[in-house]
């Protein structure tokens, strides 16, 4: 057999996605059949990402039903790329106007005016033509300003009768209007089938809603679209498999989310929920859904929240912040009834939980028979509490990425240096908010040798000089070619 | 600080800690395990760490890019379109088959760096080709019937115009 072809399945896909010439690809594709399979995936007309302002694009794929029936998953966004997805889902495709994979013949288009609305107005009549013409897809991740145009393109599809799409993606791009309420409710009531769903909307507003009657009325409107998602999942999604829902508004920035905590979804076994309020449901929620790897839930408020014993056997990832139970973390730590540790990989602790002087002491025990943790987050605002996370470095010794989330970070190095002394194998630190300049690079690297990335820098080869013949080690900002030294030890 | 690392076939490599250091599972096995075990497996050059993947002839090879790159950060992720540094592409060359075997080794080895070097290398030796020209260099069966054929020129046919418009 072909050397190529006993690769394992995996590497082929990595080393497929790593082909930069779609002509390539497709002369790769068209050897056998084992390739043919292996390739379909990384073609450019399977996976495109486009502007959802992109006439042109769109209207040829309402007139020409042979290329849009090739069409597996689509990418709308602003930036027409694929990093513009929100969630730490896979990687989309390159974009059709990218170096990546250019397609000859493709010109992308400039926005004709600042008007998100007005530029997508083209758009909009083409759509349900796209949607009967993309006879194959299976996934849709949409990053727009304007949802009111998809609602003919998720009409068309269900007309289609017994099509669905396996991920559904549905992203507000913030611009000079919010989402209405009603809009929300309408695309919402034309999807369903999905194992993968994710929602996020930062500005939506109360509108007109189509069932005033269905629901309480009294509910602001975050909360509210909370509520008919779930209900869209629960009645219409029996296979959802990852869920991931950010939903918050001025009017109402901390929604509650007591229907999905209510909600059972049988198979999910992945949860992202941001800005909700915490309720004691949470805990019962998890406990009913033994599948989950992955669960990041960042909960305002002050219930209690616990988990059985039982809980979570299979959790890998567990995010849940900013939460005041100290419990809950001691709790997914200790052993299974059976005497198994919880698979965890990666944990978030809130500082705030642990105020109480010796209070850490129990989380600490618990965590060194955890030896497969590689990644802690430490949600500590203020950094008032960094002689905590010491503690919980010198409980983990494996830790290899430390992310923070704190405000002022820079006037709190002394103490946050101090904390770095305790993680012998720290290879990178991830900012949230936080403000770091090179020049604090230094002196947390003192502190912990192994770094090679903190917040947006990266260490470069030691020794560089720089213009006032300063030696130290050099750091660069990512994705940048710029560098600078600073002194270093 | 030394390690000896050993081939599939059993020849020994005698090599720095800043050279193993490059090795992801070498790191891990000599360096790493004394926080999990409570002792280092291998913590002197008297112990050897048996690779039993990686022929002699390949681990030969990506020692070299090791001792390269025992001082410097390689690039260890970029898209497709990324250049490397001339004496990468000099070292990876043109032999498809064996950019394959240091593909494998590189993933198996835990190489970021090199194994991103190896898929760039491939993807040169593939550029141009048409799918007769990647049969015969690899050694591939075709294996589609004439109609499988005809519907996938159809399927392509469309997009291929894209691809080279004439």
């Amino acid at each position: 057999m072909s050397a190529l072809l006993s690769l394992p399945p995996e590497l082929l896909d990595d080393l497929l996605s790593h082909v930069p010439s779609p002509a390539d690809l497709l002369s790769l594709s068209l050897t056998c059949h084992a390739l043919y399979t292996a390739t379909a995936d990384h073609l450019p007309w399977r996976r495109i990402c486009v502007y959802e302002y992109d006439t042109p694009l769109f209207s040829l794929l309402s007139s020409t039903r042979r290329l849009a029936s090739q069409l597996r998953r689509i990418a709308v966004n602003e930036t027409g790329h694929p990093t513009a997805s929100h969630s730490p889902m896979d990687d989309f495709s390159p974009s059709l106007s990218g170096p990546a994979h250019k397609l000859s013949a493709y010109r992308p288009v400039l926005p004709a005016t600042r008007d998100p609305r007005a530029n997508t107005g083209g758009v909009e009549p083409l759509l349900p033509q796209v949607a009967r013409n993309c006879a194959q897809l299976e996934e849709v991740r949409l990053n727009v300003y304007d949802l009111r145009p998809w609602k003919g393109f998720f009409q068309a599809l269900k007309e289609e009768g017994g099509r669905t799409l396996g991920r559904v993606e549905i992203v507000e791009e913030p611009g000079p209007w919010g989402w209405a309420l009603g809009d929300a409710e309408e695309v919402l009531e034309l999807l369903g089938g999905h194992e993968h769903f994710a929602w996020a909307s930062a500005t939506i507003v109360q509108g007109a809603l189509l069932s005033p009657g269905k629901g309480p009325s009294n509910l602001l409107p975050a909360s509210e679209l909370v509520r008919l998602i779930t209900t869209l999942l629960t009645d219409r999604c029996p296979t959802l498999s990852s869920l991931s829902l950010y939903v918050f508004s001025t009017l109402n920035p901390i929604p509650s989310a007591l229907p999905t905590f209510s909600a059972r979804f049988p198979a999910l076994r992945s949860l992202s929920l941001g800005h909700v309020r915490s309720t004691e449901l949470i805990g019962t929620f998890l406990d009913a859904h033994p599948l989950l790897e992955r669960v990041s839930i960042q909960c305002a408020g002050h219930a209690e929240v616990t988990i059985s014993p039982s809980s979570l056997p299979l959790v890998r990832e567990f995010d849940v912040v900013w939460i005041n139970s100290p419990g809950l973390y001691t709790q997914v730590l200790a052993p299974l009834p059976n005497g198994d540790l919880r698979p965890l990989e990666v944990l978030s602790i809130t500082a705030g939980a642990f105020r109480e002087e010796g209070s850490v002491d129990g989380l600490c025990g618990y965590l060194r028979a955890h030896k497969g943790i590689k990644g802690i987050r430490w949600e500590d605002t203020s950094m008032q509490l960094s002689e905590r996370l010491g503690a919980i470095g010198a409980a983990s010794p494996g830790v290899r990425t430390l992310s923070i989330l704190a405000f002022y970070l820079d006037r709190r190095l002394p103490e946050i240096a101090a904390a770095l002394h305790h993680f012998p194998n720290l290879e990178q630190i991830l900012i949230g908010r936080g403000r770091l300049e090179v020049e604090h690079c230094a002196d947390l690297q003192v502190a912990c040798p192994t770094l090679v990335r903190i917040g947006p820098w990266e260490r470069c080869e030691a020794g560089g000089v720089d213009e006032k013949g300063r030696q130290g080690l050099a750091w660069r900002k990512r994705g940048r070619r710029d560098w600078a030294i600073v002194n270093g030890p | 600080m030394s390690i000896t690392l050993i081939s599939k076939e059993g020849a020994q490599f005698l090599v720095s800690k800043p050279v193993a250091d490059r090795i992801g599972v070498v790191r891990d096995c000599a360096y790493g395990a004394d926080f999990w075990l409570g002792y280092a497996v291998a913590t002197d050059d008297s112990m050897g760490i048996t690779l039993a993947n990686v022929t002699s002839s390949i681990l030969s090879k990506i020692l070299v890019w090791c001792e390269h790159y025992k001082d410097m950060e390689p690039l260890v992720d970029g898209d497709s379109n990324m250049e490397f540094p001339e004496w990468d592409m000099a070292y990876i060359g043109h032999d498809m088959n064996q950019i394959l075997f240091v593909l494998e080794a590189a993933d198996y080895l835990h190489i970021p760096g090199l194994l991103l070097l190896a898929c760039k290398g491939i993807a040169d030796v593939l550029d141009g080709r048409n799918p007769r020209g990647i049969c015969d260099l690899l050694g591939i069966v075709m294996d589609f019937s004439h109609r499988q054929e005809v519907d996938m020129d159809k399927e392509n046919g469309y997009w291929r115009w894209f691809l080279h418009p004439t």
